[in-house]
């Protein structure tokens, strides 16, 4: 009896290009096997980005990215297209997830130190990719071209114009003229939909890479004696074997041996699967209770609409307020690029070889202090927004 | 002196070449993309309103629309301005906050220009009173024919940052 397809088709590839080392060095990958389940929410991240790209991908084939049409479109999508608000929503509320995931999975590897050599990289790389999911999350906010889209747009062309030096040009240069204008729209629609989420899949593929290449750190409890004391498993023992043979290996750039390790598949890749699939429930329930936002038309020159900040910049909206009058200047863009420089160049600033939080007081200061001014600051620009609300309307 | 060995020349070729095509291709793409830096909104005078409408308590809430021929044909720009009757004659200025360019609104209550978007404060006349706001509302440039206001695109004193 002829072997299996599925077998014969492995072979082929296998011959190709040699499918097989390919997957070993991929699947039976050596992983910190204790607190496995806090190391999955990048893989959570790279499959809702994917899901994120497949509903744009889909909201594509509705949205019209002109002035005249741009709101009329994604109301369409809303409200006619057969399950229009269930794509969208799941744009939107995926979007939501994302950023948050993003935040999460930062802190976590933050508290892990899994920063530190030989991983700064894979640490810069991820501050970028929390840049780059800000940008197109924001610039997917504009698409919409309803009041808030409107606004949102205008602040951070404002923002853009104070860089000193370059920022009239650049702010020019997004706007496509002096005012903003219909190409405005057309060309966030291009950083939307192509520049930036290209680059962060470039970007997020060599992230993973590294991580890949450099193995997973996982955080200092991997580098403690386990306190179960249990003997290894035989697929255990099997990849510490692997992982000690690698470490042997002078052409693998791994470097760390935890105490316990299992294989990425499909111990790892279980908990990961578990995780994900938690979110993406989470996603389906927002989509089901909340629809995602849409507002009256644009009208720049409205004395009625009082706009907000979207969600994930209310602390820098608020931030904004500490730098009154020239201060503006420093308070909009430098104090902002300091603090994103500070983060990426944290590996540096933290480069001892103290893996453990009680030894990394310092950094976990600095964390907790970016993360209490984050949340404080977005509660006090909720509340004030609510507060114009009422002076606006007594 | 050292022979140049083949290995480095034909690196140099390579990267020669591939330099050059970045800037043949990269070049052309970024005038292309930067083409709105050479274009400038053509000066135009458009009416705000009869100078009747106005008086000098209140400032008072229009809408004028330029064009944007320098970009497409047919498009239009529409601005929030707001005028006011002085000792000297109407004065016309912008709706956009100095700070983050949202649109200011005539609070009657409180006799006050606000933003409601970081609590700018300005007076009847446009002037700066308070909060965040770096400069007073810009003044447009400003013309009475025949008992009607006309301003143009362009601001007398161009106090934006």
């Amino acid at each position: 009896m002829a072997p299996r397809l599925s077998k014969r088709a492995f072979g082929w590839l296998d011959r190709r290009f040699g499918l097989g080392a390919v997957l070993d060095r991929l699947l039976n990958d050596p992983v910190p096997e204790r607190g496995g389940w806090w190391y999955t929410f990048g893989a959570a991240l790279f499959v809702l980005f994917l899901l994120q790209a497949l509903t744009g991908l889909f909201l594509l084939f509705y949205y019209e990215p002109t002035i005249e049409r741009a709101r009329e479109s994604v109301l369409y999508i809303q409200q006619e297209a057969l399950l229009g608000w269930a794509v969208r929503g799941f744009h939107y509320w995926n979007m939501v997830l994302l950023v948050a995931l993003v935040g999460i999975h930062l802190l976590r590897t933050f508290v892990s130190a899994a920063y530190k050599a030989p991983r700064e990289l894979t640490w810069v790389l991820g501050v970028l990719l929390l840049l780059l999911m800000v940008a197109t999350a924001y610039t997917g906010v504009i698409l919409r071209w309803d009041q808030a889209a409107y606004f949102d747009l205008v602040v951070g062309l404002r923002i853009t114009e104070l860089t000193p030096v370059v920022g009239p040009w650049l702010a020019e240069l997004w706007r496509g003229g002096e005012v903003i204008n219909p190409h405005s729209l057309l060309r966030t629609f291009a950083f939307h939909i192509f520049l930036f989420p290209l680059t962060l899949l470039a970007v997020a593929l060599v992230h993973i890479g590294l991580v890949v290449l450099l193995g997973q750190y996982g955080s200092w409890i991997n580098y403690e004696p386990d306190p179960s004391g249990a003997p290894l498993t035989e697929e255990q023992a099997a990849s510490r074997r692997k992982l000690e043979e690698e470490l042997l290996d002078p052409k693998s750039r791994k470097v760390n041996l935890p105490a316990r390790t299992t294989f990425f598949w499909p111990f790892h890749v279980f908990k990961e699967g578990v995780v994900t699939f938690g979110f993406f429930l989470l996603d389906l329930l927002l989509v089901l209770w909340f629809a995602a936002p849409i507002e009256g038309p644009v009208d720049p020159a409205t004395t009625e609409y009082a706009p907000a900040s979207i969600w994930f910049f209310l602390f820098f909206d608020q931030a904004l307020l500490l730098f009154a009058g020239t201060w503006l200047v420093p308070a909009a863009n430098v104090v902002p690029l300091l603090m994103v420089l500070t983060l990426a160049l944290w590996p540096w600033l933290d480069s001892g070889s103290e893996v453990r939080p009680s030894g990394r007081l310092a950094s976990l200061a600095f964390m907790l202090a970016l993360i209490g001014v984050i949340f404080t600051f977005s509660f006090m620009a909720a509340s004030r927004i609510y507060n114009f609300e009422f002076i606006n309307h007594p | 002196m050292k022979p140049v060995r083949r290995r480095t020349l034909l690196q140099a070729a390579i990267a020669a070449i591939a330099g050059l095509v970045t800037l043949l291709v990269g070049g052309p793409l970024l005038a292309f993309f930067a083409d709105a830096w050479r274009r400038r909104q053509p000066r135009q005078w458009v009416k705000v309103c009869d100078l009747a409408e106005l008086n000098s308590i209140e400032p008072t809430h229009f809408r004028v629309v330029f064009k944007l021929d320098h970009l497409q044909g047919g498009l239009e720009e529409v601005r929030g301005v707001y005028a006011i009757l002085t000792d000297k004659g109407p004065l016309v200025f912008s709706n956009v906050c100095t700070h983050m360019h949202c649109s200011v609104r005539w609070l009657a209550w409180r006799q006050q220009i606000t933003c409601p978007c970081h609590g700018g404060f300005y007076d009847r006349w446009g002037q700066l009173i308070g909060g965040p706001p770096p400069f007073s509302l810009p003044v447009y440039e400003m013309q009475v024919r025949e008992g009607e206001v006309f301003i143009a695109n362009a601001y007398v004193a161009r106090n934006y940052l």
